[in-house]
């Protein structure tokens, strides 16, 4: 999340309309984490609010040693998490069930490249990495989207769902191959007759 | 020349894939099923459908997303007021989980049997002293 200094140092020092501007500028990427993470709309709309209430409560105490975007995305992270594990009432890593059948919760794929059949074709990969992701269990899907999508680093994953970095990368391994077979027209490539032989 | 890679290697090459481009695999491994690679077209198969994958799952954060309609609007209301806002996000923690009510109740009973105890106590003292006297 990128967000300019310069609005966060007007916001502390309470000039008008610089709370609007914060908000206006980094609200839909707050949104599209939460979304992300949660797949649920309403949800997501929740957590933003969430999210943008810490923002008020504390943005006259950021110091500006990390920058903002990166304090603001793990607040949104947090905050999904927690929300996470209120919805299931269980260990939000503990659960190995699926999601149901995949939805496009990401709505519109518009997109800027030119020309009616690249937007096409990247709307179809998007569509179905966005459903590979959705079949995955809730417990491997918040790993994948943290490190994979976010890209947060292994320890970064793990400190935010408390899990060690070696069950991170456990989780992380088995969801790319599930991800692998899900989006690869042949699932598995087999190995040689000849090389089996030789086992 | 080189050996043709065994089926073991290729095998254990494989369990090693999802981590190659991801950081995760430590530099000598990575070195070790690069090596692999060159020299199994198969695995390198399966390696570029991992990369591919990559691309596609990493594309996911850059899909565009509408927030819904209103919510905007919602986030200005809640900065222009945010004493409101405290309150109502008091009230909705304990609406959404439930935990604090049962939290405020088991407190005021625990509470009653405190003060209670402390009673009793205060009282059997007091008879203790007058006893005395």
């Amino acid at each position: 999340m990128d967000v300019d200094i310069d609005i966060v140092r007007a916001c502390q020092r309470g000039e008008p309309g610089a709370m609007d501007a914060l908000i206006r500028a980094t609200y839909t990427d707050v949104y599209a984490l939460a979304l992300r993470l949660l797949r649920d709309r309403d949800e997501a709309a929740d957590v933003t609010q969430e999210v943008f209430v810490r923002v008020l409560r504390s943005v006259n105490g950021f110091r500006g040693d990390a920058a903002f975007g990166t304090w603001l995305h793990r607040v949104t992270v947090n905050a999904a998490l927690s929300a996470m594990r209120k919805r299931s009432k269980r260990p939000l890593l503990g659960s190995t069930d699926g999601l149901g059948a995949p939805g496009n919760a990401y709505g519109d794929l518009a997109d800027p490249t030119p020309g009616p059949e690249e937007r096409a074709e990247r709307a179809e990969l998007l569509a179905r990495a966005e459903a590979a992701v959705a079949a995955l269990p809730e417990s491997a899907r918040v790993i994948v989207v943290l490190r994979d999508v976010e890209g947060l680093s292994t320890a970064e994953v793990a400190a935010a769902t408390g899990l060690t970095e070696t069950a991170v990368k456990v989780r992380l391994f088995r969801a790319r191959e599930r991800l692998r077979a899900a989006l690869s027209d042949t699932a598995v490539t087999p190995l040689p007759r000849s090389r089996r032989a030789q086992s | 020349m080189t050996s043709k890679p065994t089926a073991a290697a290729c095998a254990a090459t494989r369990a090693d894939l999802p981590g190659l481009d991801g950081g995760e695999l430590s530099t000598r491994r990575a070195f070790e099923l690069r090596g692999h690679l060159a020299d199994c077209a198969d695995c390198g198969e399966v390696a570029a459908s991992y990369r591919s994958m990559r691309r596609s799952i990493a594309a996911l954060h850059e899909a565009p997303v509408a927030p819904p309609a209103g919510l905007l609007d919602q986030l200005l209301d809640a900065a222009a007021n945010p004493s409101a806002v405290e309150r109502a996000a008091a009230v909705g923690r304990g609406a959404v989980s439930g935990a604090r009510p049962k939290v405020v109740a088991a407190g005021v009973g625990v509470g009653a049997l405190a003060a209670g105890g402390l009673g009793v106590l205060a009282w059997r003292l007091a008879k203790g002293r007058r006893a005395a006297a």
